[in-house]
């Protein structure tokens, strides 16, 4: 033990930088590792759109034909069975998520949450004697959580019950993007003018940073700026809620119709999409849509660039690797040899070549256990990230045992095939 | 008894160092140039904006690198594009040679039913871009450098290095405008790309540490042989030539030579702006020159103990 404690106290420098060549190239392959994980989340999550076809749901109600269509009340509930028939439909994935403006009261002062503010237009107007912001925001259904990668920083995602709207609902939760963190915080309370009804939003969360998700027109949109609302169905039917509530019509005809925008994703292929929607239509008697083959443009284009992405990450993290890998085990060889005088002198003092190995296997063990510990450290708690955690641990503890057996190679080896004694003699 | 003292082992590392971290630097450089290229050809650094002005044009008079795009809000697909002749331009298939005078570039999914005819007619190649967003747009490619506000009154200025703020106000001089803040999109705000940089950050690190660790090692080595000229009573500036001055020389050929190669991939491979160049080189002269002090004050710190260590 004294000879190990002579041994690092005459190197102390040289071990502390051997150290910190270890911990970063730990930190590389737990970092590689974490990356490819999650790219392959990101591609999983593509992939899942590029496998579905896709179709959007629109319908034919515009002008003259809305006003006529919902003049008699029994129209709404019409409409609302057929929307409620095609989300319960078990063939198809109903996907909605639609830019939808709010008024906000009490908004950011920061422009940038208005909802035309990349276009330079007013956005605030007043409202029984308040301001009001006409804020960026989207209706989501629970599907666009379940297909897209939206983490929160905190709080949590819309419960079961945030997507039905029943009588004298008064309260929306609401999703806010990354840039409303300086503004707000967790349970606050907004005011907010949704479908020209008023509405408290109350933050349950809070999205990460660019998070983003795949709307019919883009195929990023990001959500930063953006506060998102649960895409409500009814408890109840139009007619009933309309008796009940005092909420105006047009609360009800909007929600209603901005399911329409929504889109199908399934494997039928379009013939069968249509007879499947048709047997709906059928049953509930609404024949004013029409099923779009929907572009498929934005989805091949959000697939490739996460396909591109993935082939970049794979292939640069692999080559770069490679080269740290060569040159950390350079570096090691190189360490050991400079040092082997020192061990020489050990020899002279009577130390066997037996006790020399054993110092230096040890040392190594040591300093290699106490780098890669704490790169696996730094690791979860700078990502926190711990999903992956046991196949980082398992990766560690390899690459821990492969640098201790090329440590043991190749002291045998230098102590194999030095000749001590005309070492020792200075030849 | 050699005239001067070389370790050419510690040259070829340091040769392997220096092309190691100008790759990564490449490579950084490299990834942010595929972000760009994805999200439509705007740089991290770009500046959008709207002017607002009574003016029906605007003249262009610069000679620094840019490219300004111009469209209009309602039809934000089709770009007008103004270029410093030394931009370079996104990957494009080129259908005929480029003209001299104005020309299209569509994306390949961009409806060129929605070019009039006399455009269409200009279009002479497509965006070689299969994941991005300029995939979905056309650039009608100036040669003007007149803008006619009629085409839009949306600018993204991208420039290659310095404060694209102030130029912009170059670009512009009395005209008044209101600031856009813009978002990324495309592969730049995928998690994965973001750590990518960390992973390269982290690995420029581990070079600089290599790096640190051979002068420490090659500094180490050459104790001996400074105690043993100056106990021969040499003077330290003289001993100090003898052992470090070959070496030195043999550095600053590496750095001109390393530079002279960086020069030749930034003009064959080359990507937005040379910020990578500027940095490797600036990286290799502070290395050398810390060597330099490094063996410097080694040798005066032995001389001024009187070597009592040896």
């Amino acid at each position: 033990m004294n000879t190990t404690r002579l041994l690092l106290k005459n190197k102390k420098l040289l071990t502390l930088i051997i150290g910190l060549l270890s911990f970063l190239f730990s930190v590389v392959l737990f970092v590689l590792l974490v990356n490819i994980n999650i790219s392959k989340i990101e591609i999983r999550s593509a992939s899942k759109f590029h496998n579905y076809n896709i179709y959007k749901l629109t319908d034919n109600l515009i002008g003259e034909r809305e006003i006529e269509f919902f003049k008699d009340v029994k129209n709404y509930d019409i409409l609302n069975n057929f929307n409620n028939d095609v989300f319960k439909n078990n063939k198809v994935v109903f996907y909605h998520a639609v830019l939808q403006p709010i008024g906000l009261k009490e908004y950011p002062p920061d422009k940038k949450f208005s909802a035309y503010y990349e276009s330079d237009f007013n956005n605030i107007y007043e409202h029984e004697g308040a301001f009001y912001q006409i804020t960026k925001s989207m209706q989501v259904t629970k599907s666009v959580f379940d297909y897209n990668v939206v983490e929160l920083i905190e709080g949590q995602y819309f419960d079961d019950s945030a997507y039905v709207y029943e009588a004298g609902r008064k309260e929306i939760p609401v999703i806010l993007g990354s840039d409303y963190r300086p503004y707000y915080k967790l349970h606050d309370q907004l005011e907010v003018h949704h479908y020209f009804e008023k509405f408290i939003g109350r933050v349950v969360g809070f999205a990460k940073e660019n998070s983003f998700i795949f709307t019919n027109n883009e195929p990023q949109q990001v959500l930063n700026r953006y506060i998102l609302l649960p895409s409500m169905s009814l408890s109840e039917q139009p007619s009933e809620l309309l008796q009940k509530t005092e909420v105006n019509e047009v609360f009800f005809r909007a929600l209603l119709l901005s399911k329409m925008g929504g889109i199908l994703m399934t494997n039928l292929n379009a013939l069968e999409v249509r007879k499947e929607i048709g047997e709906i239509e059928k049953v509930t008697n609404f024949t004013d849509y029409q099923i779009i083959g929907a572009n498929s443009l934005a989805v091949d284009l959000l697939y490739k660039m996460i396909e591109t992405n993935q082939t970049l990450i794979v292939t640069i993290s692999g080559v770069v690797f490679i080269f740290i890998l060569c040159a950390f085990y350079l570096f090691v060889k190189s360490f050991i040899k400079r040092q082997f005088d020192t061990y020489l002198v050990f020899i002279m003092s009577g130390v066997t070549n037996h006790k020399i190995k054993k110092t230096i296997q040890l040392e190594f063990s040591i300093l290699n256990g106490i780098s890669i510990g704490l790169a696996l450290l730094c690791t979860v708690l700078f990502m926190q990230d711990t999903t992956i955690l046991s196949i980082l641990i398992i990766a560690g503890f390899i690459v821990w045992l492969v640098f201790n057996i090329v440590v043991y190679l190749l002291v045998n080896n230098l102590l194999a095939t030095t000749n001590i004694i005309e070492k020792l003699k200075g030849d | 008894m050699k005239k001067y003292i070389v370790s050419s082992k510690f040259l070829l590392l340091t040769l392997l160092l220096f092309t190691s971290s100008a790759s990564l630097l490449y490579i950084m450089d490299s990834v942010s140039y595929t972000n760009m290229i994805n999200n439509g050809y705007i740089s991290k650094n770009a500046v959008e904006f709207i002017i607002n002005t009574e003016e029906s044009s605007l003249d262009i008079d610069l000679k620094e690198p840019y490219l300004l795009m111009q469209y209009n809000l309602d039809n934000p697909k089709l770009k007008y594009i103004y270029i410093n002749k030394s931009v370079k331009l996104p990957p494009i298939n080129y259908n005929k040679p480029p003209l001299s005078t104005d020309y299209i570039i569509t994306g390949t999914v961009f409806p060129e039913g929605a070019l009039s005819k006399n455009m269409k007619s200009l279009v002479i190649g497509q965006f070689a871009t299969p994941g991005s967003y300029l995939n979905r747009e056309a650039w009608y490619i100036s040669k003007t450098q007149q803008i006619n506000l009629a085409n839009g009154t949306k600018f993204i200025l991208n420039v290659e290095s310095g404060n694209p703020y102030k130029l912009m106000q170059k670009m512009f001089p009395n005209t008044s405008y209101q600031l856009i803040e813009n978002e990324d999109r495309g592969t730049a705000i995928l998690k994965s790309n973001v750590l990518l940089n960390g992973f390269l950050l982290i690995s420029v690190l581990f070079v600089i540490i290599a790096q640190a660790v051979t002068i420490y090692y090659s500094i180490h080595s050459k104790k001996t042989i400074v105690q043993i000229l100056y106990l021969a009573g040499g003077k330290w500036h003289i001993l100090f030539r003898k052992v470090f001055i070959a070496e030195f020389i043999a550095l600053f050929v590496i750095l001109i030579l390393e530079s002279l190669v960086l020069i030749a991939v930034n003009h064959f491979y080359a990507i937005w702006g040379s910020h990578w160049y500027y940095v490797a080189v600036f990286y290799m002269f502070i290395t050398i020159i810390g060597y330099f002090l490094a063996c410097l004050l080694m040798t005066k710190s032995l001389v001024k103990k009187g070597v009592r260590s040896f």
